[in-house]
C-alpha cells in the first residue's frame, strides 16, 4: 500500500498546519467563517436568561450581615436602569454606614440581575458600583494607614 | 476587640455573610467575600462540605492579594519589580506565574503584557492572578470534598458541576450587556469551565492597546470561557485590547470562545459558542448584525 504514507503525511502536515494557524499570535481580520452575529434579548423568542430593556420595579435583597450589624437594601429600577438604592436596614448611629451600603450594594445588583431572571445562577461582568465600591475601600484603607 | 474599634478595611475583610434567607431551602454554602479589589462570592451546592473550607479558601485569596498585589509596596511582585527579589529566589507559584505572562505576551503577540500595563514600572500580573487565584480557590473546595459549586470573582466565574447536584442541569452564567449595565445580553451554560468578561465598563476604559498606549475601542464587553480561567481572564484581556479584532483571534484558539458586544450594539460569537447561545431563532434562519435588545 504504496499511498498509505503519503496519505498519513498529508494528514499529519494538514493537522500542524492547522495547529499553527490556531497559535497564531497575530490578530486576525473577523471572518464570517469563525465569527457568527449572534442577536440576543430581542425578537419574538426572547431567550430565557436575557431581560427586557423595560424592567421596572423595586427589589428588596436579603440581609447581609455585617460586624456592625444587619444591612438590607432596595434597589429600584426604571427602564432597565436603577435609579435608586435605599437602604431599608442599616446598622444605628455607625459612621461607616455609607460604606456598608457600598459594600452591599454589589451583591444587590446581582441579586436585581438572578431577581430578572430566575434561570441564571451567576452574572459574568463586574458592575459598575465596584467603582464606587473602590473608592470606598481605598478611602477606608488610607484611613486605616494615615 | 469589638466591632466599632476594628480598622474599616478589616472590618470589610471579616464581614461575615449569612446564607440568603430568600432561598432557604438551597443546599450547600454561600459567601461573599471582598479581596483583591473586587468580591468574590462562593456558592457550594453539596451537602457536607465543612464550612472551614471556605475560611481556608478566602484566606488563600487574602495570601495572593498580599503576594502579588502591584499597588503594596512591600508584596513580593513590587519587591521583584524593584529588583530587591531576583525571580530565581521567588517562590514557585510566583515564578510560575511570571512564567505565564511571558507565555501570554508571546500568544497574544504582546497584547497581554505584564510588564508595559504600569507607568511605574512595576510588573502587573493581574490580568492573570485574578483568574488564577479564584481558580486555586476552587481547588480547594475541591480538595475539600465539593464537586458541585461555582466561584465568581468579580465577574470572573469557575463553575463546577451542577446547582442541582444529581440532576445534570449546568450552571447558567448570565453575561452582563454593558450597553445597558443592569440588563444581561444573553446566557451561557457551563459544566465545569471558566466564564472570563473584560469590559469598559468595569472600572472605566481601563483595558489599554498596549501597542497604541490608548485604551481600547471598538469592544464594550468580550468574554472568554473555557477550561481554565487564568488563560480565560488573560485572553480577555488581551482579546479586549485587539478591539474589533479581539473575537476572531480567540476563535482561532483551541478550546476556548468568546462572545462580544460592540461599541455600536453588535453582538458576536465564537462558532463554537453561538451553537449553544440559546439566541431564539428558528431553526436554518442566518442571523444577520442586529442592534443589542
Amino acid at each position: 500500500m504504496p499511498k498509505r504514507p503519503v496519505f498519513a503525511a498529508l494528514v499529519g502536515g494538514a493537522a500542524l498546519i492547522l495547529v499553527i494557524h490556531f497559535k497564531t499570535p497575530e490578530p486576525v481580520p473577523a471572518s464570517p467563517a469563525e465569527l457568527q452575529p449572534v442577536i440576543v434579548g430581542q425578537g419574538s423568542s426572547p431567550i430565557p436568561g436575557a431581560t427586557a430593556a423595560t424592567a421596572s420595579g423595586s427589589y428588596v435583597g436579603s440581609v447581609i450581615s455585617t460586624p456592625y450589624g444587619p444591612v438590607q437594601v432596595q434597589v429600584t429600577l426604571e427602564n432597565g436602569r436603577v435609579t435608586a438604592v435605599e437602604a431599608v436596614q442599616m446598622p444605628a448611629n455607625d459612621p461607616r454606614s455609607s460604606q456598608i451600603s457600598q459594600y452591599a450594594i454589589p451583591q444587590l445588583i446581582q441579586e436585581v440581575l438572578q431577581a430578572q431572571s430566575a434561570q441564571v445562577d451567576a452574572v459574568s461582568g463586574a458592575t459598575y458600583t465596584c467603582r464606587a465600591f473602590m473608592q470606598s475601600m481605598q478611602s477606608a484603607l488610607s484611613q486605616a494607614s494615615g | 476587640m469589638t466591632a466599632e474599634e476594628r480598622p474599616a478595611a478589616d472590618a470589610f475583610d471579616r464581614a461575615d455573610i449569612q446564607p440568603d434567607p430568600g432561598r432557604p431551602g438551597l443546599p450547600g454554602l454561600r459567601r461573599i467575600e471582598p479581596v483583591m479589589g473586587t468580591i468574590v462570592s462562593f456558592d457550594v451546592r453539596d451537602e457536607g462540605v465543612a464550612p472551614q473550607a471556605l475560611d481556608r479558601a478566602v484566606e488563600h485569596l487574602h495570601d495572593i492579594e498580599c503576594r502579588f498585589s502591584p499597588y503594596r509596596p512591600d508584596s513580593e511582585v513590587c519587591r521583584l519589580g524593584r529588583a530587591e527579589l531576583a525571580l530565581d529566589d521567588a517562590r514557585p507559584d510566583l515564578r510560575w506565574i511570571m512564567g505565564l505572562c511571558d507565555e501570554l505576551a508571546r500568544l497574544t503577540g504582546g497584547y497581554f503584557d505584564a510588564r508595559r500595563f504600569r507607568a511605574d514600572g512595576m510588573p502587573d500580573p493581574t490580568g492573570v492572578v485574578k483568574g488564577w487565584a479564584v481558580e486555586e480557590a476552587a481547588f480547594i473546595l475541591v480538595d475539600a470534598g465539593a464537586a458541585n459549586f461555582l466561584v465568581n470573582g468579580g465577574g470572573d466565574i469557575v463553575a463546577r458541576g451542577s446547582p442541582e447536584p444529581g440532576s445534570g442541569r449546568p450552571w447558567r452564567v448570565g453575561i452582563r450587556n454593558p450597553l445597558q449595565g443592569e440588563l444581561l445580553a444573553t446566557a451561557l451554560e457551563v459544566r465545569d469551565g471558566a466564564v472570563a468578561t473584560s469590559g469598559t465598563y468595569e472600572r472605566g476604559e481601563h483595558v489599554v492597546d498596549p501597542h497604541s498606549g490608548r485604551p481600547s475601542t471598538g469592544l464594550v464587553s468580550l468574554t472568554v470561557t473555557g477550561g481554565s480561567l487564568a488563560y480565560a481572564d488573560a485572553y480577555a484581556t488581551a482579546a479586549f485590547a485587539m478591539g474589533r479584532n479581539g473575537p476572531a483571534w480567540i476563535a482561532g484558539l483551541d478550546d476556548y470562545e468568546a462572545f462580544a458586544v460592540t461599541a455600536d450594539g453588535l453582538t458576536l460569537a465564537t462558532r463554537g459558542l453561538a451553537r449553544s447561545l440559546e439566541v431564539g431563532l428558528p431553526a436554518g434562519r442566518q442571523p444577520g448584525p442586529r442592534r443589542c435588545a
